[in-house]
């Protein structure tokens, strides 16, 4: 991550705190996969897993979104079941984990279930499962995201990407061919 | 199933020459002394079937790591171990042989079929694997009690114990793999490496933040000088140091030094060299105009001239001073001539006076000498005077008080008058003195002052003549120097502002210099984030990618192993459960253990099988299980085990190494009635020292018996043995 899209999150995070920081995060994230084509979203504020996303080409990731400051991030007992309950129709469970710091990356990392412990995990055994090819088309994509909206965040808050996601995901329902990007 | 029938012995272990036993009663007791060759002989059984398995550290068998297959005093040096089985179409005869220069090798095998056919090599060893289909983990776990095992399952210490019991579950090589992944500590090296990338990452940050500071005060120092914020860019860099090069061309001219080649930059990269060249021409521009050099003479002049008034007026002040002292003293003691006559004077008076004194001592010396004269003539001589011989009544005593009285008073007075005149010689003589030095003095101090008087005629240029007053001229060369220069000042002043007033090339240089430590800091960031970004980070990126999935991997194949591990032993415990019970509650007969279970759980540090004894009335039992309970728990797993291998187990004999050590001797008895039951579905080979043990065998077991005694044993022939 660049470190000026570091230094607009590291604001959003001063700005609102690390209980709506995260929120804000896993909304840009949604943003991001949007963007980068993942045009079937479903971005959840409170219950069920974080995020589903979608693309044309049939890939399904159900994420959890996670921000730390350290080196581990807590996976609940819930986290996991919400995970297991969407392998049903198809999404591969996945944990989305930024460590804010500079130079630091999100980690997409697809760990088996069957591996994953309520509790802490450390971001280093994430990295073993880490999906490369999907972690270069998504983290460009969130630093634009960040890059185009951060302003607007700062003074529209968490409602303001509340507003936007629907915005596109109603402007983009039946839509087919290229979808506009979220700016 | 295979029977044990024959064993022959050369050249292994306690072996030097060839030993043959055979196996052919239901319970062969192999007894005598300890370091007979009785566990050598029951090794070599082992030896012949397994080979490198069941030597060194792939035994499992930590007791064997130093292991010496072949005796170092064997005759030829080689070992030989031939056992016969018989099996369901005939007898096998399996051959193991070691030469003297594989001394801990598995040597060369040969299988001879009960056709005659003889095999060997791999082809002995493939068919020995498919005929008895028996890893040397599962005999010594159903068909050979070892004795290391009862020994470490006698341990009080737990992990020690678990150990044990994997071994005799045959589970050691997982123990082995777990024990090895944990030592490689592929965690802590990961975590060792994600640590270092750490370090690296803080200090990149470091540098970034401090790189930011840095240029936040440029930006705001840029802001102070009048520059916007747009215009901190290189093309503004190159405009401004462009327009500093008109400055100073400008500045040139108007100081009078026209001829002046200017470095125009091209590039923003050239910008800090022609930085260099603009302040240095500048100054030495400045130092090299007219009006400069001009000032500079001045403020010369006006300094020497100034000191050297300050000078010219001190030394006047001090020739005036020592001529106003010659003066007064001139006045209040006299001139010098005054001086002289008033000292010849009292010097003449002293050579009267002197003059004087001594005619006195020539009338004192006549008197004395007449005085002692008349002291020694007769009486009636001494009254005639000595010198011109006239009678004069009572002369000595006249002259005796004349001299006394007259003489001595004029002595006196002459003296006192004397000192007195001396003493006035000497002070004028200190008169004539200061007089002479305040003279000397007056007069250093004009030719002092005539040179000065020579130095400020130097200085202004003309004679100082007698009528003029030196302080003066110089005052008033001083005011004409103080004119000129403030003509020249305000001359200076005005090129001045084109170099370092507000706007001027000073400033313009100053904001250049801003610019460019902005661009520099900016650069110098870039590269730190640039150095995130090489191919060479990515590359430790992807290496922390590898060794984090390295360490997941081993993660999950220790899981795995462990979880196998734990399977296999809880499925042994299974099968063995009931005969483990009964032959534990037979043997120790413990008044407070009915009857014994094993668990056994992960060691969730380690991965490790922990395994548990639990009293069949659910308390735990192994704080008050005793040695011999111990040994009674290790052959009740082993027999449990062998019992629950049924006739799946190739092989219809069991042996067991000194299975009474720590048993007392009511023990011993309940041993010798399992043993008896176990007679019932296994042949039995017992090695022991025991004595007590071979009598309750000899006397309990019902199924016919042989014994070989080890009687004896030495260096050179190995053991002695009789069958009995």
């Amino acid at each position: 991550m660049k470190t000026a899209t570091f230094y607009q999150l590291r604001k959003l995070r001063e700005e609102y705190g690390p209980g709506i920081f995260g929120k804000i995060t896993q909304k840009l994230l949604a943003m991001a996969f949007y963007n980068a084509g993942f045009h079937h979203l479903v971005e959840r504020g409170v219950q069920g897993v974080d995020i589903d996303v979608a693309n044309s080409a049939g890939e399904k990731y159900a994420l959890e979104v996670k921000t730390t400051d350290g080196e581990a991030v807590p996976i609940s007992k819930e986290n996991i079941d919400a995970l297991a309950a969407r392998t049903s129709d198809g999404y591969i469970p996945m944990i989305a984990a930024l460590r804010m710091q500079m130079f630091e990356d999100w980690i997409l990392a697809d760990v088996p279930l069957s591996q994953l412990r309520p509790g802490a995990t450390t971001l280093s055994r994430l990295r073993g499962y880490r999906v490369g090819r999907l972690e270069e088309l998504i983290c460009p994509a969130f630093e634009e995201v960040v890059h185009e909206h951060s302003a607007a965040v700062l003074s529209g808050g968490e409602r303001y990407l509340i507003k936007t996601l629907d915005g596109k995901r109603s402007g983009s329902a039946g839509h087919s061919g290229a979808v506009p990007k979220f700016r | 199933m295979f029977q044990l029938t024959r064993l022959t012995v050369k050249g292994f272990r306690g072996f030097t020459d060839q030993r043959e036993f055979t196996f052919d009663e239901p319970v062969v007791m192999l007894v005598g002394e300890n370091h007979r060759g009785k566990s050598s002989t029951l090794n070599a059984v082992e030896w012949c079937l397994f080979g490198d398995d069941c030597v060194g550290k792939k035994s499992g068998i930590r007791e064997r790591l130093d292991w010496e297959v072949a005796n170092r005093r064997a005759a030829d040096g080689g070992v030989v171990v031939e056992a016969e089985f018989s099996g369901p179409d005939g007898t096998y005869s399996v051959r193991r042989d070691l030469s003297g220069n594989r001394r801990r090798a598995g040597g060369s095998l040969t299988v001879v079929l009960p056709d005659g056919t003889s095999i060997q090599g791999e082809a002995a060893d493939g068919r020995l694997a498919a005929l008895f289909r028996t890893s040397f983990r599962d005999f010594i776990t159903t068909v050979y009690q070892h004795q290391e095992t009862v020994r470490a399952i006698l341990t009080n210490e737990a992990r020690e114990r678990n150990d044990a019991i994997d071994r005799l579950l045959g589970l050691s090589e997982y123990r082995g793999l777990l024990r090895g992944i944990r030592s490689a500590e592929v965690e802590k090296a990961q975590r060792s490496m994600e640590g270092a990338f750490e370090k690296l990452r803080i200090r990149a940050e470091q540098s970034i933040r401090t790189f930011d500071n840095l240029i936040r005060e440029e930006k705001a120092k840029a802001i102070d000088q009048g520059l916007r914020p747009e215009e901190i860019s290189e093309q503004e860099a190159l405009r401004l140091a462009r327009e500093i090069g008109e400055a100073i061309r400008s500045l040139a001219q108007d100081l009078e030094l026209p001829d002046l080649q200017v470095p125009w930059p091209q590039r923003y990269e050239e910008t800090e060299k022609f930085r260099e060249w603009a302040k240095n021409e500048t100054d030495g521009l400045w130092r090299r105009a007219p009006d400069v050099a001009r000032q500079e003479a001045l403020a010369k002049e006006q300094q020497q001239l100034g000191e050297l008034k300050g000078r010219y007026k001190a030394t006047k002040e001090r020739e005036a001073q020592a001529r106003l002292e010659l003066e007064a003293f001139v006045r209040q003691n006299g001139h010098a001539t005054a001086l002289a006559e008033r000292l010849q004077e009292q010097e003449r008076r002293v050579a009267e006076l002197d003059g004087r004194t001594r005619e006195i001592d020539k009338r004192v010396g006549l008197m004395r000498d007449a005085i002692d004269y008349l002291r020694t003539v007769t009486p009636g001589a001494a009254n005639r005077c000595p010198v011109c011989g006239s009678q004069v009544a009572d002369l000595l005593t006249h002259l005796q008080t004349e001299w006394e009285q007259a003489l001595s008073t004029e002595i006196e007075d002459l003296s006192k008058q004397r000192e007195n005149h001396v003493f006035q010689v000497d002070g004028i003589k200190s008169l004539r003195s200061q007089l002479e030095k305040l003279a000397k003095d007056a007069r250093d101090a004009g030719a002092e002052l005539a040179g000065w008087l020579g130095r400020v005629g130097g200085a202004l240029g003309r004679e100082i003549g007698k009528d003029d007053d030196p302080e003066n001229l110089m005052g008033a060369r001083l005011g004409q120097i103080d004119q000129e220069l403030q003509r020249v000042g305000q001359a200076i002043e005005r090129k001045r502002q084109a170099i370092s007033g507000s706007g001027g090339i000073y400033d313009q240089l100053a904001k250049l210099r801003t610019i460019d430590q902005f661009i520099r800091y900016e650069q110098k960031r870039r590269f730190v984030e640039r150095i995130w970004e090489s191919p060479e980070v990515a590359q430790l990126n992807d290496l922390r990618d590898e060794a984090a999935r390295l360490a997941e991997d081993v993660q999950v194949i220790r899981s795995a192993l462990s979880t196998v591990s734990r399977e296999e032993a809880q499925d042994k415990i299974q099968a063995a459960g009931e005969s483990l019970s009964e032959y534990f509650g037979r043997m120790a007969d413990h008044p407070a253990i009915p009857g014994l279970t094993m668990e056994v759980t992960e060691d969730t540090r380690s991965g490790l099988n922990s395994y548990a004894f639990r009293s069949t009335d659910g308390t735990d039992p192994t704080p008050i299980l005793s040695q011999g309970d111990f040994n009674c728990l290790a052959l009740s797993i082993f027999l449990g085990l062998a019992r629950a291998a049924g006739d799946a187990q190739p092989f219809a004999f069991l042996m067991l190494d000194d299975p009474a050590q720590s048993l007392g001797p009511a023990t011993k008895r309940r041993l010798v009635a399992v043993l008896e039951d176990v007679a019932a579905w296994r042949k039995v080979i017992i090695a022991t020292p025991d004595d007590e043990l071979r009598e309750l065998l000899m006397a309990n077991v019902t199924k016919s018996k042989a014994v070989y005694d080890f009687i004896d044993w030495t260096e050179h022939g190995g053991p002695k043995v009789v069958r009995t």
